[in-house]
């Protein structure tokens, strides 16, 4: 099958089955402000695909949420980003770069987030920023910076093994943020998180797209997409049912809120 | 290769190795193991003035006069004197420092009358010796005494002024005297050779140091280097280390300096506690840095291809017991080209070498042939960790 793109998109819009995932209208965007592009991407592992025939665009400034259910292929579609996987087939240019062929040279310009937490456990949360601050060049009153912003300087030098999993996730955040990167991948950044330290998260996302970073993250909240996100592609067994602004997608999809529009179009309870 | 980012991942490595209380205590028992090796293991023997402390009579056939001799051991020797059967033996024959021996080898096939009796001596001039010789030619005497039929001689005789060297002419002039010439051929051949023992063939303090000095490269490089490398692919930090401007050659840089440079520093220390003059030998450091490097590549190659810390650890332990076993095999059936493809075959050579200050042109010849397995080691674990090392 063929992927989902913005013409095939739009000629199929308000074709919503719950039986069968739904395709809703993807809002063009202008070459000159696309900073990821992806094309065609199909990831295999083995016989099971995980990710089939992709097409996004992300453009400069962008809070862009990544959405589905468990398996729909985001981690997967992250993972490609950051050149941890490579493409079975398509591609995908970043900052107009091939992230395959050259990776090196777009890695310094991005920030990541993963889905579980790789910090040095046996180092405390200060020094494994400045570790990182070394290897990006940046100084240590940007770790100071970073940890005040994700509220962990009371617990800076203890060491990481002791951290709660939000304190932990929250220290994945200030790392992805040390060097101001223009594209931040997260993946569900605010898992673990209490109310108040995902409103922190949520706050620094929208600073940083304020500011042109383009943000991609993916998340299981619904309420948060419809909070922070601008613009989401909805996945579904590895392909996009559905782009757009979470309200316009409720609308499309007449329901009364993103929770209920996501049912419809994913056929299936959100985790 | 940037400076900045290097120094970060040394300062890395060095941080995650301080917090290792498992790494941190195995160092020290290595460093104690060479301490107790070093005031409690035999050094280099001094020569000792007076009696040797003790003599090994060393024997290819108990026979009679092996049974002679140890029922008439002298009261005032008793317990210094040892009778061990080196029957079948064909390894190198050893004394503990300030011991003398006396081979008695029976030459010929058949016959029982030929003999080559050696006598080694701990001290320079062979004098320590000389209590356990006067005891031992007077009671052989006595013993071929009675084989050709003779009266026995007293042992209180003076023996030493003889001489051993007249041991079977005045045995044969004795049976001339009785006019028993018939019994003359009875009287055996024995060949007489006195050496001075080697001092450095008794020193064991030099291949415990060379165990130590192995055991540390190994530990450093074999084991603790791949369970550090696959920790970090299985708790994602490579990965995290891997998206930063940090490239693949960059860490594998910093690993490939910081473990090689630890277990030198390690090995020496060992191997200085033990020897102290070895830090003097040239040879001793580039061969300590050359296996370090080779082995380094090996433990590379080990975590890259284990995805897991519990994996890399097995793979090591696999790895070394493997490689103990192929040597075995290669030294029972006397096949040496498969072991000189092995840096632990051409490591203890060249390390024992140096501890022993008997550096010969054949072990720069195996420092060559180490070079070459560094190399290709090294190369071979680079490939595979730009390949697949972080991912």
């Amino acid at each position: 099958m063929r992927p989902q793109t913005t013409e095939s998109a739009d000629r199929s819009s308000g074709a919503a089955n719950v039986s069968a995932p739904a395709v809703y209208c993807v809002p063009p965007v202008s070459d000159s402000d696309a900073v990821i592009r992806i094309e065609g991407l199909s990831v295999h592992y083995g016989t099971l695909v995980a990710v089939d025939g992709l097409d996004l665009e992300l453009r400069r400034g962008e809070l862009f949420g990544l959405i589905g259910p468990n398996g729909a292929g985001k981690s997967t579609t992250l993972r490609v980003l950051i050149g941890q996987r490579t493409p079975s087939a398509g591609k995908a240019t970043v900052l107009g770069r091939d992230i395959v062929l050259e990776w090196s040279a777009i890695k310094p310009h991005f920030g990541y987030v993963p889905d579980r937490d790789n910090h040095f456990e046996e180092l405390s949360g200060r020094r494994n920023l400045a570790l990182f601050a070394g290897l990006y060049r940046v100084d240590m009153a940007r770790v100071e910076e970073c940890l005040r912003l994700v509220e962990l300087q009371h617990a800076a030098d203890v060491p990481v093994r002791s951290f709660s999993l939000g304190m932990r996730r929250k220290l994945l955040l200030a790392r992805a943020l040390l060097h101001k990167p223009p594209i931040m991948y997260l993946d569900e950044p605010t898992a673990n998180l209490d109310v108040r330290s995902a409103g922190i998260v949520h706050d620094i996302l929208r600073e940083r797209a304020a500011e042109g970073c383009t943000v991609l993250m993916t998340t299981h909240d619904m309420r948060e997409v419809e909070e922070v996100c601008s613009r989401v592609a909805i996945l579904c067994d590895g392909k996009v049912v559905a782009t757009g602004a979470p309200r316009e997608l409720s609308r499309e999809a007449h329901t009364a809120d993103f929770r209920d529009a996501f049912l419809e179009m994913t056929g299936r309870e959100p985790e | 290769m940037r400076w900045y980012i290097l120094r970060t991942l040394l300062l890395k490595e060095l941080l995650r190795q301080l917090k290792n209380r498992g790494g941190i205590t195995m160092a020290l028992v290595i460093v104690a193991a060479a301490v107790l090796a070093s005031v409690f293991g035999s050094g280099f023997t001094v020569p000792q003035p007076g009696a040797a402390s003790m003599c090994i009579i060393d024997h290819w056939r108990d026979d009679g006069w092996i049974a002679h001799l140890r029922n008439h051991v002298p009261r005032e020797l008793e317990g210094r004197v040892r009778f061990r059967s080196l029957a079948g033996y064909k390894g190198a024959i050893g004394y503990p420092p300030g011991a003398a021996g006396i081979q008695l080898r029976p030459t010929g096939d058949e016959s029982l009358r030929h003999y080559k009796v050696s006598v080694w001596y701990p001290d320079p001039d062979g004098a320590s010796v000389a209590p356990f010789e006067t005891w031992f030619w007077a009671e052989s005497r006595r013993y071929f005494q009675g084989v050709v039929g003779l009266s026995a001689a007293s042992p209180k005789d003076d023996f030493w002024s003889e001489s051993q060297r007249d041991f079977v002419d005045r045995l044969r002039a004795d049976l001339e005297r009785a006019g028993r010439s018939e019994a003359i051929d009875e009287v055996p051949d024995v060949a007489v050779t006195r050496s001075r023992l080697e001092q450095r063939d008794l020193d064991l303090r030099s291949p415990a140091a060379m165990f130590l000095v192995l055991m540390a490269l190994c530990f450093v490089c074999i084991f603790l280097m791949p369970s550090a490398t696959a920790e970090e692919r299985e708790r994602g930090t490579l990965l995290a280390q891997a998206l930063s401007p940090a490239s693949s050659l960059e860490i594998l840089g910093a690993k490939l300096l910081f473990y090689p440079t630890l277990a030198v520093v390690l090995a020496s220390l060992v191997a200085g506690i033990c020897q102290p003059r070895v830090w003097t030998s040239p040879f001793f450091w580039i061969a300590l840095g050359v296996t370090a490097l080779a082995t380094v590549g090996i433990g590379l190659t080990i975590s890259v291809l284990a995805r897991t810390q519990r994996e890399a650890s097995m793979g090591a332990l696999s790895y070394m017991l493997s490689v103990a076993l192929i040597l075995i095999i290669c030294r029972q059936n006397d096949l040496r080209f498969p072991a000189t493809l092995m840096i632990e075959y051409h490591g203890p050579s060249m390390i024992l070498a140096a501890l022993r200050d008997a550096v010969a042109p054949a072990h720069w010849g195996e420092l060559a042939v180490s070079w070459v397995l560094a190399v290709v080691w090294c190369g071979l674990a680079t490939g595979l960790f730009r390949r697949f090392g972080w991912r």
